[in-house]
């Protein structure tokens, strides 16, 4: 495909062939990509900003990485990775006019990540994403990567949140704000009831889901864990299910733009109200401070990791990273 | 049988956890579910909140005080123990809950003037407008105010050697210089002089003007 030349003095076939001769992570012994979802809810709390460096750090660990903005009406992780616009993006492969998702790869500057733009006319692309966000996800699972990362766009549509339930993690960016958090919750609510909705063993239950989803419900269902409850009254098995499906919602919380230590312990109060109302095990992976070096990075066009690598930021993000990875757990002063 | 509640999960910790952890536990609940709680208000309302924090109060009377913990640990099985252990620790806590005696604090002595003195609003004047303190000074004012080196010692609570050093002023012969300022305090407010801590300094300075006092910071 014409146009995807690289940037950076790095050709594509270049960066293709380092990506192949890169062996698999030792420890990884997966054979198929595993597949991270960055979502938010709400717009502006740090979704590119994490998925950019995220996929950076993973790829200078030496793994074999691909990031794809899903953001279709504002996508801008290419230029968080400092890649120039990219004449193809996903929408090319919406409308059909490639079938192999890796023609719309475009290099980066880091050996071992590549990267897939989002599309430019969001109008006519949104729909008809929804028809083929299967095809998306078997799609993906065929690609030469270890690690594949996802950047959601803002918002709680139908569609981002089936992204972010069909991935094999999700880090949901929080800022300590109330307008991020209620959409926080918003998010992880609608990825809850959308679980359990397209859930074909609890199908006959479909109506209770319904009903309860509903904040006036006449069920007595004040929180998402009571329905849990009822559903196990009605058919201990479907409970089963219920509960079953529910483990698989994990959250990794990551609190972003973080000024006092008041904001650090806030992700650990989300985790605990999330136990508690949903009856979910969101894990609190790290958080990232409030640093000039974000907007100056953005303003580089590059990541912060890159950019600023003996920053408080970089520290945080790779101390973030190995703690998804769950290669070093979480440190959080008390 | 009703099923009884897991008070760890209350407070979102599991039974292996440490008493440290507990305390971080419940104040981070109660954090959690405060009123203007940024992560919970969206949630919850203030009622809903009360429950909760309640429950929270539950939890950590039971699991914030060792002993009891153990008698629930036992009682729900987490760890393995008898029906008397139980009753021991519940016994034991009995004690440990019963409201503690208030501390009894030192009476101020109530010590009456020996020599009855009558009033000399000249001298009164005087100790009123006193720019600085000498020893003579401090002894004019004892004998005035009709008290004996031991009676002001008392009143004090200090020994009377060291009111005869302050008065003949030979600080050495207190036990240590750096009290010098609080025992002149202590004196300058039983004689009833005013300004107490401005004429104790002055009292210092003169002192170490004659060299019979180290200068130092913390006098």
């Amino acid at each position: 495909m014409e146009g995807l030349d690289s940037i950076f003095s790095v050709s594509k076939e270049e960066t293709l062939q380092k990506v192949q001769q890169q062996p698999y992570a030792k420890k990884d012994l997966r054979n198929w990509p595993r597949i991270w979802a960055v979502g938010g809810g709400k717009g502006g709390v740090g979704k590119s900003l994490i998925s950019a460096n995220f996929s950076w750090l993973l790829a200078q660990e030496g793994k074999r990485v691909l990031a794809i903005d899903l953001d279709l009406g504002g996508s801008n992780l290419h230029t968080c990775l400092g890649v120039n616009p990219p004449r193809y993006g996903l929408g090319d492969w919406i409308h059909r006019r490639t079938d192999n998702l890796f023609d719309l790869a475009t290099p980066t500057a880091q050996p071992g990540l590549m990267m897939i733009s989002g599309s430019s006319d969001p109008l006519s692309v949104t729909s008809q994403m929804e028809e083929r966000k299967k095809d998306l996800f078997s799609e993906l699972t065929n690609l030469p990567f270890d690690e594949i990362v996802l950047d959601l766009g803002a918002g709680s549509t139908a569609l981002t949140i089936d992204f972010f339930n069909c991935a094999d993690e999700g880090i949901l960016s929080i800022l300590p704000e109330p307008t991020s958090v209620e959409n926080a919750y918003r998010f992880i609510r609608m990825a809850y009831y959308r679980k359990l909705l397209l859930c074909p063993e609890l199908k006959n239950f479909m109506p209770v889901i319904e009903e309860g989803a509903d904040t006036k419900n006449t069920l007595g269902v004040r929180s998402p864990s009571d329905l849990k409850e009822i559903i196990s009254r009605l058919d201990p098995v479907a409970g089963e299910v219920f509960e079953r499906e529910l483990a698989k919602i994990k959250p990794n919380i990551v609190v972003n733009q973080v000024r006092t230590s008041q904001d650090i312990e806030i992700g650990k109060s989300i985790c605990g109200v999330c136990r508690r109302y949903f009856g979910i095990n969101a894990r609190y992976a790290g958080y990232i401070d409030y640093e000039n070096s974000v907007w100056k990075a953005v303003r580089m066009k590059r990541p912060a990791v890159a950019e600023f690598p003996r920053s408080i930021l970089a520290a945080r993000i790779s101390r973030l990273t190995k703690a998804l990875l769950g290669e070093e757990s979480a440190i959080f002063p008390r | 049988m009703q099923k009884r509640k897991n008070l760890y999960l209350v407070l979102d910790l599991t039974q292996h956890c440490s008493q440290n952890d507990i305390l971080h536990a419940y104040n981070r609940a109660k954090t959690t579910y405060s009123r203007d709680s940024l992560a919970s208000y969206s949630l919850y309302d203030d009622n809903a909140k009360e429950g909760i924090l309640k429950e929270i109060e539950d939890a950590y009377f039971v699991l914030g005080d060792a002993r009891k913990r153990q008698a629930y640990d036992i009682a729900m099985g987490f760890v393995e123990g008898s029906s008397e252990q139980i009753q021991n620790n519940f016994a034991h806590d009995t004690h440990s809950f019963t409201k503690p005696e208030p501390k009894e604090y030192k009476k101020k002595l109530e010590i009456t003037p020996q020599i009855k003195v009558d009033k000399n609003p000249a001298f009164e004047e005087e100790i009123q407008n006193a720019k600085s303190l000498t020893g003579a000074f401090i002894r004019a004012i004892r004998i005035y105010r009709g008290y004996t080196e031991d009676q002001l010692a008392g009143l004090c609570q200090l020994k009377t050697d060291h009111i005869l050093a302050l008065e003949e002023e030979r600080p050495l012969n207190l036990h240590h210089p750096v009290y010098l300022r609080g025992h002149l305090i202590l004196i300058c407010e039983a004689l009833q002089i005013p300004r107490t801590a401005e004429l104790a300094k002055t009292y210092i300075v003169k002192l170490q003007q004659e060299d019979k006092l180290a200068r130092s910071k913390s006098l």
